[in-house]
């Protein structure tokens, strides 16, 4: 895919190639159809597994004094539950499934694609516009849902004056569309940015001989940086949903 | 005398627990604390998006109406309007501490359910 970025002096060369970790191949065979089990619906796959040994295999003993696995999935769900009760208001907590899957699912994603030789799902715009649009098509219907028409008043400024506000109205419509674009670009670009760093640092090591205690040095920082970019994308996605879900509920302000 | 008494130790007691559910009591968590690249990284973003989102509407409508240049034009201005906009509420949002929606029932009697 991409091009080799520098050529080494004495023959060798190094050939980076920091794009091709996120190329989607088929587990079984060669060609791709949309059904074909593929590289992402495994790791999609074992994200789920994750998932569900801590949430659902963690939390079975219901101990009073909770063991650590337990302890972890309460830690989970009580740090998502608190985020859509601050965020988003009392009367969001019925949508508190919704959230906290997202969260999990993208968290486990980020953090399961820091293992070496894994693939980065969460990398994918394909994976990220669908989370994207799932949360943009469902806040938009809660919004019609409770509020009818009056929803569409969260683009009539109604403090301005008059003739300005169909311009405003146009303008609050195309900020609206701005956010399932920016919500998927966000993630998947964090992903893939530093995965390719990654990638490109990597290269450097292979290529400099005894000089690659330098890019290891690097690549150590960098991993890291991605552990925390992991993290932090999933609640930054979550809390932005949490956000949209707020102003869906509550459009009058 | 002895029941003033009481009742101070009593009041000490109430002020105590209080206190001290006051301080286990889990803080608000605050969005504003993930890290400050991240927040640009956002508002760039939006700021981008809207743009190429206003001259995307333009261009879909000069192609549908042929009138090139005019809706291009036009909402070209109005997606960075719309970007600039996006951009000032996650930064409003942001200095505010995203503060938690106000629990009044009377804020919103409108709701049908």
């Amino acid at each position: 895919m991409a091009d080799p970025v520098a050529d080494h002096g004495e023959g060798g060369g190094f050939n980076i190639h920091p794009m091709d970790q996120f190329e989607v191949s088929a587990l079984f065979g060669d060609s791709v159809h949309w059904y074909t089990p593929t590289n992402v619906t495994l790791w999609m796959a074992i994200t789920l597994a994750a998932v569900t040994l801590l949430l659902v295999v963690g939390a079975r003993g219901r101990a009073l004094i909770p063991t650590r696995g337990q302890s972890m999935a309460e830690l989970t769900y009580g740090f998502t539950r608190k985020m859509v009760e601050d965020v988003a208001g009392k009367d969001a907590i019925q949508y508190f499934p919704y959230i906290l899957t997202l969260f999990t699912f993208i968290l486990f994603a980020n953090l399961l694609a820091l293992i070496p030789m894994s693939f980065s799902v969460t990398s994918h715009f394909a994976v990220t516009v669908v989370l994207a649009l799932a949360v943009f098509i469902s806040v938009t219907a809660i919004g019609f849902i409770k509020h009818g028409t009056k929803f569409l008043g969260l683009f009539w400024v109604s403090s301005a004056p008059l003739a300005l506000r169909p311009i405003l109205a146009v303008i609050e419509l195309i900020s609206y569309f701005v956010r399932p674009v920016s919500h998927s670009i966000r993630l998947a670009g964090n992903l893939m940015a530093g995965h390719a760093v990654l990638k490109v640092f990597a290269g450097f090591a292979g290529a400099l001989g005894l000089g690659a205690i330098l890019p290891i040095f690097a690549i150590t920082a960098i991993y890291g940086l991605e552990l925390m970019v992991a993290v932090i994308q999933a609640y930054v996605f979550t809390i932005l949903t949490c956000v949209y879900l707020r102003d869906a509920l509550h459009p009058s302000h | 005398m002895a029941d003033d008494h009481h009742r101070d130790r009593l009041k000490k007691l109430d002020d105590r627990i209080a206190e001290a559910r006051k301080a286990r009591e889990p803080k608000p968590s605050r969005p504003g604390k993930y890290d400050a690249s991240s927040l640009a990284w956002r508002m760039v973003l939006e700021l981008v998006i809207g743009m190429g989102l206003g001259c995307f509407i333009g261009y879909g409508l000069d192609v549908l109406l042929g009138t090139l240049p005019v809706f291009l034009m036009i909402f070209a201005l109005l997606g960075f309007a719309a970007g600039v906009r996006t951009m000032m509420r996650s930064a409003d949002e942001v200095s505010r501490g995203r503060s938690p929606v106000k629990d009044d029932p009377g804020a919103s009697p409108d709701e049908t359910e």
